[in-house]
């Protein structure tokens, strides 16, 4: 334990250099940016800020990343309380008791106890972070490839079982994500696999391609065929953040404790990010809180529940990435790409061979939850001004930072075309109603499940039933069979249900 | 008689179909009694398959009509009364402009190079957003393109094209003029 906090005071010791500051302060203004405009979201605003990261060490570079991943869990909270904007899906629960306590004539209040959501469940997340990172890393050590490839097709089954849309389209998304993943030179045999003899093809598609095309092109091309916002919204009233005091804290304990428990877990899952954790945190408020009757009439805990699990997810996220190199969301995937393109892979061994950079990271969140707070307190009024911009020419910028963003990665001009493409076949997706995460997910799994699954057959010549008769493996795969069943089972529950009532 | 919401699932079915016939032309040499690289596509077109498959019976046989499984976060979404989203867009034009303004972009950055480029794209893409504030338009265009360039030159270090014969020139005179090497 000693060794734990001595490393972290190190940590800190990196952090506080004036670049590394300088850097974090950044990532936490454009990640509050990015949280407050509605038409950019948290993972394209952190696919925004890759390149710049291209020539920054790797310590400033995941700094960066994971300070607009925190601060963009809080700041769409500011538009979705004041002006029923919500930034993010993220914040949709908090217009209905954020928002309602606003209109109640009581708006610092509710900015207040957001503030004190994000605070304390970020901060108590960081501390799990680094609490459990060692003992599962440790832990990851013992598993070989069967566990690795039943791990790997829980984080599959879950994207689709946990995120939005129906099963089928999901499970199609993730078949395509899938089969992206095979273009290109197979990495155990060096076999060509749908590349038809195309250069660009050959070297296989880059998921950075899919997700900057997918999410940040296919959302503008959404948003322009529905027509951009010209509404100006009145921004000039006065908006400050006012505290709760330490008694109304006192009466929330039970809520705000289960939600930032229910933020971790949810975070450690792979596949289900902070949305999730928000709309499940004030699931359980309705289903558990002491005044759950009057959730949804603008309370405190209709406020702290989806804020609290939100932020606190960040730090459940990191723990799967960290500790075995594993992304469990759209974020992490691009913090996980920031990892390779500064060369060091994150996995079990992290502890052993680069706690110097592991323990920098996690001091900067726990600055990074301290300095989006300060920030938000003192700025969030400069900070909504930025929904007076024309989102027409934001839209055309955030085309740009796409395009770079892409460019930058290998400074390959055909990666401009791919991204184009991806950015259409992004717009299909969000029209006929197919979830994109699956699709990103398995587009950046799949190579890391198959050379599981590769390994694990040629181990054990062929023998597929090893995935059920390791206990690690079994137990694993049990969950990936209760992923899978769990929405069908509660839609047939709901057919039966339906069928009941009318009949 | 094929139900028009049956077609996007019997497309997929068709590319499940397709890609297990390229995977079984994929050349290599494995081990005898070692699975080939051909096995984990195949494995994905044949879970494709099956998914397509059952989806495309149902809208044909009409079932389709009972409540989808669907993911945790639909079914919250659906009880919150968020489950729908936004409508649809039905602006196609404006759609089928933006698409034209990106594809530009990609085939004209080479040509022309990234400073022009960007300047027309920036121009273009917000007049088709529906922006109509010309002069905001042009200066924002102008001094977005020169802004980008410089970040991306001196801050990221990133070579961007300059284009070919006089449009080249005319990029080296702007990097020159912004003190860009």
């Amino acid at each position: 334990m000693l060794d734990i906090f001595a490393q972290l005071g190190g940590g800190f010791l990196v952090v506080f250099a004036p670049f590394n500051l300088l850097v974090l302060t950044i990532g936490l203004v454009l990640g509050l940016l990015v949280a407050v405009l509605p038409g950019l979201t948290l993972v394209m605003g952190v696919v925004l800020a890759l390149p710049f990261t291209y020539g920054m060490g790797l310590v400033p570079a995941i700094i960066l990343l994971t300070a607009m991943y925190v601060s963009g869990t809080y700041g769409g909270a500011f538009t979705a309380i004041l002006f029923r904007i919500p930034g993010e899906p993220i914040d949709v629960p908090l217009l209905w008791d954020g928002y309602k306590m606003a209109q109640r004539g009581e708006p610092a209040k509710a900015l207040g106890w957001t503030l004190f959501a994000a605070l304390g469940g970020g901060l108590i997340s960081a501390c799990v972070l680094v609490a459990l990172s060692a003992p599962v890393a440790s832990f990851a050590l013992t598993l070989s490839s069967p566990e690795y490839f039943a791990i790997l097709l829980f984080g599959l089954a879950s994207v689709v079982s946990l995120g939005g849309g129906s099963l089928a389209h999901a499970l199609i998304s993730l078949s395509l994500g899938l089969l992206i993943a095979c273009v290109g030179t197979d990495a155990i045999y060096g076999a060509e696999r749908f590349a038809f003899g195309i250069p660009m093809l050959q070297d296989g598609i880059e998921y950075l391609l899919v997700m900057v095309g997918a999410y940040g092109i296919g959302e503008v091309f959404t948003r322009l065929e529905r027509g951009y916002d010209t509404t100006r919204v009145e921004t000039d009233k006065r908006i400050r953040t006012e505290l709760p005091s330490p008694r109304e804290i006192g009466n929330v304990k039970a809520s705000f404790l289960r939600s930032t428990l229910i933020g971790i877990i949810v975070g450690i899952v792979p596949g289900a990010g902070a949305t999730i954790a928000s709309f499940v945190a004030y699931g359980a408020e309705g289903q558990y809180g002491k005044r759950r009757r009057e959730l949804g009439t603008g309370i405190p805990e209709g406020i702290l529940a989806p804020q609290a699990a939100a932020t606190s997810s960040v730090g459940g996220a990191l723990i799967p990435l960290i500790t075995m190199g594993i992304p469990g969301s759209g974020a992490t995937a691009i913090i996980l790409g920031a990892f390779l393109l500064h060369g060091m892979q994150p996995g079990p061994q992290v502890f052993a061979t680069s706690s110097h950079i592991v323990y920098p990271i996690f001091a900067s969140l726990f600055l990074a939850i301290l300095g989006m707070c300060v920030i938000g307190y003192f700025a969030i009024k400069l900070l909504v001004r930025v929904l007076d911009l024309p989102e027409a020419i934001v839209s055309a910028f955030v085309v740009l930072f796409c395009f770079i963003g892409a460019f930058a990665a290998r400074s390959n001009p055909s990666d401009l075309q791919v991204i184009a493409v991806f950015g259409v076949l992004g717009w299909l997706f969000e029209r006929l109603r197919f979830p994109i995460a699956p699709m990103v997910l398995g587009a950046i799994l799949g190579p890391l499940a198959e050379n599981a699954f590769m390994t694990t057959m040629i181990a054990h010549d062929n023998n597929w039933t090893v995935l059920f008769t390791r206990p690690v493996a079994a137990v694993v795969m049990m969950l990936v069979a209760l992923a899978l069943l769990g929405p069908i089972i509660q839609a047939a529950r709901s057919r039966v249900e339906n069928s009941a009532r009318s009949g | 008689v094929i139900r028009r919401d049956a077609a996007p699932y019997a497309l997929f079915l068709l590319v499940a179909i397709v890609v297990w016939l390229l995977a079984d032309r994929i050349d290599f040499y494995a081990p005898p009694g070692r699975i080939g690289p051909d096995i984990w596509p195949k494995a994905i077109a044949l879970f494709l398959g099956v998914v397509c498959t059952i989806e495309t019976l149902r809208r044909v046989l009409g079932s389709a009509k009972n409540r989808d499984a669907q993911g945790l976060l639909q079914t919250l979404l659906d009880r919150s009364g968020e489950g729908d989203g936004a409508p649809p867009g039905t602006n196609t034009r404006r759609l089928l402009l933006g698409i034209g303004a990106v594809a530009g972009f990609v085939l004209l950055v080479g040509v022309i190079g990234f400073v022009l480029t960007t300047a027309l794209f920036i121009a273009a893409f917000a007049i088709i957003g529906g922006y109509r504030r010309y002069g905001v338009v042009m200066i924002t265009a102008l001094v977005g393109a020169l802004l980008l360039t410089l970040l991306f030159q001196r801050v990221v270090y990133l070579s961007l094209p300059i284009g070919v014969g006089p449009f080249a020139t005319i990029s080296l005179g702007i990097l020159a003029a912004l003190g860009v090497r």
